[in-house]
């Protein structure tokens, strides 16, 4: 009798005050276990990539004050003396050694586009084996800041991608880095913090990222590629490589570039696009309303004009201005893109823009 | 039945589980069992984290400003909507645009503010997200039980990246716990961290106002701050959240709409040696005014303040942070004690027992956003002097169209100007009257004579609003009752002034003379008294909740407080000894309790023996302007543990207690962090931080150091882990390396000196390890030093590649992403079994990056220099060897000329000539070749080369990778003497 009556205490108390509905795991209640299983697993991992992680280094080049391709024109700002980053024009420049990961077994490696902004006359690739070979550049991506090289080599080992939809907030990644040129790549830990940044390009980590590391990738605990680390910044410009060492840092996802591999590996250049629209941020949506458009561009010659209503791009519904932003800055310049929008006499109407 | 089917549950969970060992297994391969155990632990752990962010990223919201661009980040903390950010996010804005992470917006109002604790309490509109109309919340925690080291997750919207509002998710440890931050502004009174939480999870500009969230899941704290360099607004390691703890105190008040003000004893009290008897340290009131509250209550200058609230105070330090979490008005009780001459002694322990005072912290932000600020009285004759001016023009000007408020799809006939009739005056032809109305200019003077009317009203209201008011609230069948017993103490007058609001139809009465709106507005010629009467709406919400739907029963607000983690308010119901408690919301019928008033407005003691829950709840508590026998009851160490042991009255309740996190980081690092020093040495100069870290090698009292510029002879201080300060003298100093030797003398303090392994070890990337130092200085007197976790990134030698500016150690270092700061250098990096791995450097700056990076001295290169200052011959040996291994260097010739410009940039080290008979020419380097690497020193321009080259002495062979052509090459090199 009083056996039952306890439990039927103990279940009503369970009741009464409630399960809460986030129990917590007890995997996550051992925090000294889980660091302790890291440190054995973290070294495992990195010693399995170090095959596939190569050093990049840059020789010759010209410093130009203002940069060529899609940068942002401004005044050239004098670079700081003394302690801190060297900048120029507004950007912490690298001066030579990045990182680089193979991609495919003929000799084809993916890097950043951070060492190519001095436009070096000489590009060398070193193998974790030693073996050393000079590259060429073929094509590049400027909206997402890779460039890919070319080198003179066969049967190299090529890493396991992880697709995107497998990622998770909260996964451990290790950003690998061999500018340093050790016998084992360096790494530097963090979760996986955002997915979807920068227009829906790159994914966000809060491991250290800086020169040390730009060009390598990110891997999980199974030692499989998810991106490449890329100094980026939300316009899109290097500038991105002010936020070394912050704990905000990008990569762009590896299974998301296959459908561009074979146009960089013609040489194509992709570049940023533009509409030529700027967003009224005190809409709050659904659909972002336009301020003001810039004449010639795409979307003057489109026909749209302050007061207008984008709805959709690409079929995919906008939400906010801010969102159409990000639909636009997922394509590349050259992109033919279906806009749908909404005049301000309520005329609904469909246009396609090149951007 | 119930209980079979909760069995049931935790047997399909615990195999859930299982199965998924075996699934992982399988997948992590053919490896050792061990390596595979690790693994698969880690893949489950990771699971079990992306699970809990998964749950926890819906309540994370973007709190933006409408007009401005930035903005920070919210957590919704209740189903009802409430949002807690930072008072710095929030700053004077009423309303601000939130997004959640479904990626639209919504509209939240700014409610309560504490300026003070930097937190801001906001309201969203509307209904919730989730489909039964509620809000996804996180659910609140106590930062009390944080232990060092346990994971941290911070959430919010850095750089605002998010664009989908989907939030920002890092991850950390607990680096200290009970940090003190100043605050900002006049005196320092805005914006004050007394308490707070030092994490190493990144946080940057644009987090603010996000919530933290400990292993469990459950929210500790709102971050606000980051320390930061001269690289500018990004994080550097140390982040600091305002505790939940402090937080709490303050949740009534800010669900009532106040604007929070911080409790102060008005008094300064210092840390100091104890200037009557001599040889320990005790806490002083050195600075207090005769008119302070603590003055009043007995406390003098020179005083000793032993205990608050019940607790040893050690430092003023811990004086200050426990004062801090608490509001105005909160009864606190110092223990304090005087020295007499003539005994030679302290007194007897006395208790002052008083409310804290008021801290202003200057800010002008309107308290009550919704609600006209009736204390702004416009100048009425002056508005009335112009409305009579303009009446006066207006009545003889003939109007025009531009005149006339056209309604919508109003078409103006052709020919208007005919239409309307010459010397219109005012008047609308018959023809559009009703349809059409002249726009208004301004306020005629009968409004300007109405309003004058009722701010005179309000005045009156208001003011006695500030004497002892104890408002009624009572609901009947969905009408709002609001019954006002006014107290006026200077009139000696007691008297009832209730309003009913029926939908639309508002009564008052007063005196016995009762107002119908209804009534009014069929009587002609009173509708100045049916406008007063509806303004008067605007005076409710003073008395009455804005979201409550009625509040059963008769009941006023006592006070508030916060038990077990749950909002508490204490109301009392109308007769004598009835009294309710409101948890989370549910309301609590105390059966059987001892109650206690006195009659001051002291401390209100409930000790309750059996609680019932009743069928009705309460939804808010009643907004005041000012409160009666307002309490708030410390919850430190109250429920769930013997209140009596205490020494303070708490509530026992019966409910779950939270999970806490677990100990066994915190019990890992102590005897590290002991055994890490606080150093404080010469300071002054610009760039130049007086400050360090040391680490106990002995215990007859050797400290380790990094050699700084701040070890001045006769300047140096130790802080040891007790707090004791100890005069430090420099032992010895060894420049090639860079480190200093400093000898105390302990005294009575206990010494935990930690193993400075000698063998060389291999320490692989990835290793995961603690870096401990006293970043910031943040540690002062006996708290810890912070910890920071991070792994080993790579091991490499430190003229090598890294191309370091100004760091005199030469030899093989550990990169660590565990963040070095100002104040680290000296401290220690250890693994998680305790080991020492180095010792930290300052930040130093690679010029092959261009970025800082964090180095550590590996400890077996300490071992030397460490055992020649203790005394150890064998190993002391090494160290004079290793000194006497420097070479003989001179200029070396290796018969190779570069093609050099000589221009200001050097170029890439190509070769122009190689000399006939030369070492070059016998390693078989040709012309157009380029040389990028002598042995790993990287050469990208001639510059560099000839650099490299003076790390050598004639007769050392070198290996030279050359690029010829499109191939990669190696030769070695025998370097010869210069003729």
């Amino acid at each position: 009798m009083k056996t039952i009556q306890l439990l039927r205490g103990l279940s009503f108390c369970v009741f009464a005050t409630g399960v809460p509905a986030q129990t917590p795991s007890p995997l996550l209640s051992h925090p000294l276990k889980e660091v302790r299983s890291l440190s054995r697993v973290i070294p495992r991992v990195v010693a399995q990539s170090s095959p596939w992680v190569v050093t990049v280094e840059t020789f010759g080049g010209v410093r130009r004050s203002t940069l060529g391709g899609s940068q942002r024109p401004g005044r050239p700002k004098k670079p700081k003396k003394g302690l801190g980053p060297l900048k120029l024009a507004g950007f912490l420049q690298a001066q030579g050694t990045s990182t680089g990961i193979i991609v495919g077994r003929e000799g084809w490696i993916l890097t950043t586009r951070f060492v190519l902004n001095f436009h070096p006359t000489t590009i060398l690739v070193s193998l974790a084996d030693g073996r050393k070979f000079t590259a060429k550049k073929m094509g590049e991506d400027q909206g997402r800041g890779i460039a890919l090289l070319k080198v003179a080599a066969k049967d190299l080992p090529v890493p396991e991608m992880v697709p995107s939809n497998k990622m998770r907030v909260g996964q451990w990644v290790f950003a690998l880095g061999r500018s340093f040129g050790p016998k084992l790549p360096t790494v530097h830990a963090g979760i996986l913090s955002g997915l979807g940044r920068i227009h829906g390009k790159a994914i966000q980590c809060d491991a250290n990222t800086s020169p040390a590391n730009y060009g390598g990738p990110l891997v999980d605990l199974k030692g499989r590629a998810l991106a490449i680390v890329v100094p980026l910044s939300p316009n899109g410009d290097m500038a991105g490589a002010d936020w070394y060492d912050s704990g905000i840092g990008f990569g762009v996802p590896l299974h998301d570039l296959a459908p561009i591999l074979a146009e960089l590996k013609k040489g194509r250049i992709f570049e940023r696009p533009f509409l030529g629209v700027r967003m009224d941020p005190m809409f709050l949506g659904p659909g972002g309303r336009i301020l003001s458009v810039l004449k010639d561009s795409p979307a003057w010659q489109a026909g749209l004009s302050k007061g207008d209503i984008l709805l959709a791009v690409n079929g995919i519904k906008a939400r906010n201005g801010m969102h159409v932003q990000d639909l636009i800055g997922y394509h590349s310049k050259g992109d033919f893109v279906p806009l749908e929008f909404k005049k301000k006499d309520g005329v609904k109407g469909r246009v396609l823009v090149e951007l | 039945m119930k209980i079979g089917s909760i069995l049931a549950l935790s047997l399909v969970s615990v195999l859930g589980v299982v199965g998924e060992c075996f699934a992982l297994q399988q997948e992590a391969g053919n490896e050792s069992g061990e390596e595979s155990d690790a693994l698969t632990y880690a893949l489950l752990a990771q699971k079990a984290r992306t699970e809990l962010v998964a749950r926890l990223a819906p309540t994370v919201c973007a709190v933006m400003s409408l007009e401005r661009a930035g903005g920070g980040s919210g957590v919704i903390i209740s189903p009802k909507g409430w949002i807690l950010t930072n008072y710095h996010v929030a700053t004077k804005s009423k309303v601000m645009k939130i997004g959640l992470p479904d990626g639209n917006f919504y509209i939240a109002d700014v409610i309560g503010v504490d300026p003070g604790g930097d937190i801001a309490l906001l309201a969203l509109r509307g209904k919730g997200t989730n489909p039964d109309g509620t809000w996804p919340h996180a659910r609140l925690g106590n930062s009390d039980h944080l232990k060092l080291g346990g994971f941290v997750y911070a959430m919010g919207n850095p750089f605002l990246l998010a664009t989908d509002f989907k939030p920002t998710v890092t991850i950390g440890i607990v680096s200290g716990i009970h940090r003190f931050q100043k605050g900002t502004g006049p005196n320092g009174r805005m914006l004050m961290y007394p308490d707070c939480i030092q994490v190493d999870a990144p946080i940057n500009p644009g987090n603010s106002g996000g919530p933290l969230f400990d292993e469990n899941g459950l929210l500790v704290g709102i971050n606000g701050r980051i320390t930061i360099r001269d690289r500018g607004r990004v994080n550097t390691g140390a982040g600091f959240a305002v505790s939940i703890q402090q937080i709490k105190g303050f949740l009534p008040d800010l669900l009532a709409g106040k604007h929070c003000e911080h409790g102060t004893t008005d008094m300064s009290a210092w840390t100091m040696e104890d200037p009557n008897m001599g040889g320990r340290r005790g806490v002083f009131a050195q600075a207090l005014f005769e008119d302070s509250v603590a003055w009043r209550h007995g406390i003098r200058l020179g005083d000793e303040i032993v205990t608050f609230n019940g607790r040893k105070v050690r430092t003023a330090n811990q004086l200050g942070k426990w004062t801090g979490r608490l509001p105005a008005g909160f009864v606190v009780d110092i223990g304090y004690r005087r020295f007499s001459e003539g005994h030679r002694n302290y007194g007897p322990i006395r208790h002052a027992r008083f409310p804290l005072a008021a801290l202003p912290t200057g800010s002008q932000r309107n308290p009550r956003p919704n609600v006209p600020d009736f204390s702004k009285k416009p100048d009425f004759s002056k508005l009335l002097k112009a409305a009579k001016e303009r009446e006066e023009r207006e009545k003889n000007r003939r109007l025009a169209l531009s005149d006339l408020l056209l309604p919508k799809g109003f078409k103006v006939p052709k020919g208007w100007k005919k239409a309307l009739p010459k010397g219109w005056r005012g008047k609308i032809p018959r023809k559009y009257r009703g349809k059409v109305k002249v726009k208004k200019t301004g306020p005629s003077t009968k409004e300007l004579e109405r309003d004058r009317g009722l701010y005179q009203y309000m005045d009156g209201v208001v003011s006695w609003l500030r004497g002892k008011v104890e408002p009624h609230l009572v609901a009947e069948k969905g009408k709002r009752i609001v019954r006002v017993m006014v107290h006026v103490p200077s009139r000696k007058d007691r008297f009832e002034r209730s309003w009913i609001l029926d939908g639309k139809r508002i009564q008052r009465s007063f005196r016995g003379k009762t107002l119908d709106s209804e009534a009014l507005a069929k009587q002609k010629d009173r509708g100045d008294e049916l406008v007063t009467l509806q303004r008067e709406r605007l005076l409710l919400p003073l008395l009455d909740p804005s979201r409550s739907e009625g509040i059963p029963g008769d009941l006023y607000v006592e006070g508030g407080a916060y038990v077990a983690g749950a909002p508490v308010w204490v109301l009392a119901l109308r007769g004598p000894g009835k009294r309710a408690l409101y948890i989370d919301g549910k309301r609590f019928i105390p059966v059987g309790c001892r109650y206690r008033s006195p009659a001051d407005g002291g401390l209100v003691e409930v000790v309750v023996n059996k609680w019932v829950r009743a069928k009705d709840s309460l939804l808010y508590p009643v907004r005041l302007e000012k409160r009666i026998d307002k309490v708030l009851v410390e919850t430190w160490e109250a429920v769930g543990d013997d209140p009596a042991a205490s020494g303070f009255p708490g509530f026992k309740l019966r409910e779950d207690p939270l999970p806490r996190p677990s100990t066994a980081m915190e019990e890992h690092m102590v005897p590290l962090l002991d055994a890490v020093v606080k150093i404080v040495g010469a300071s002054g100069l610009k760039g130049i931080e007086g400050y360090g870290s040391g680490l106990v090698v002995s215990k007859k009292g050797f400290i380790l150091t990094w050699d700084h510029i701040m070890l001045q002879p006769g300047q140096v201080r130790v802080v040891l882990a007790d707090g004791s300060i100890h005069e430090a003298r420099i032992y010895r100093r060894a420049e090639e390396l860079g480190l200093a030797m400093l000898k105390i003398d302990p005294g009575k303090s206990n010494l935990h000196p930690i193993a400075i392994p000698g063998k060389k070890r291999f320490l692989p990337p990835g290793t995961v390890v603690w870096s401990m130092g006293n970043a910031f200085k943040l540690a002062e007197f006996d708290e810890r030093v912070t910890v920071v976790e991070g792994v080993i990134s790579g091991s490499i030698r430190s003229d090598l590649r890294l191309n370091l500016r100004k760091f005199p150690y030469k030899g093989r270092v550990y990169l660590t992403d565990a963040p070095s700061n100002p104040g680290t250098q000296g401290g220690g990096l250890f693994t998680l079994d305790g080991k020492l791995v180095g010792m930290l450097t300052p930040l130093v700056e690679s010029r092959e990056t261009n970025t800082q990076l964090s180095l550590v001295i590996p400890a077996e290169n300490l071992a030397p220099f460490v055992a020649l200052c203790l005394g150890d011959r064998s190993l002391a040996k090494n160290l004079a060897a290793q000194s006497l291994k420097a070479k003989a260097k001179g200029p070396v010739y290796t018969g190779i000329k570069l093609f050099d410009t000589g221009r200001r940039r050097s170029p890439p080290a190509y070769v122009d000539r190689v000399f006939p008979d030369s070492p070059a020419q016998r390693a078989g380097i040709r012309p157009d070749d380029m040389i990028v690497r002598v042995n790993d020193y990287p050469v990208r321009t001639c510059a560099e080369f000839r650099r490299a080259l003076r790390a050598f002495g004639p007769g050392e062979s070198i290996d030279l990778t050359l690029k010829r052509g499109v191939r990669v090459t190696k030769v070695s090199l025998v370097l010869e003497a210069k003729k």
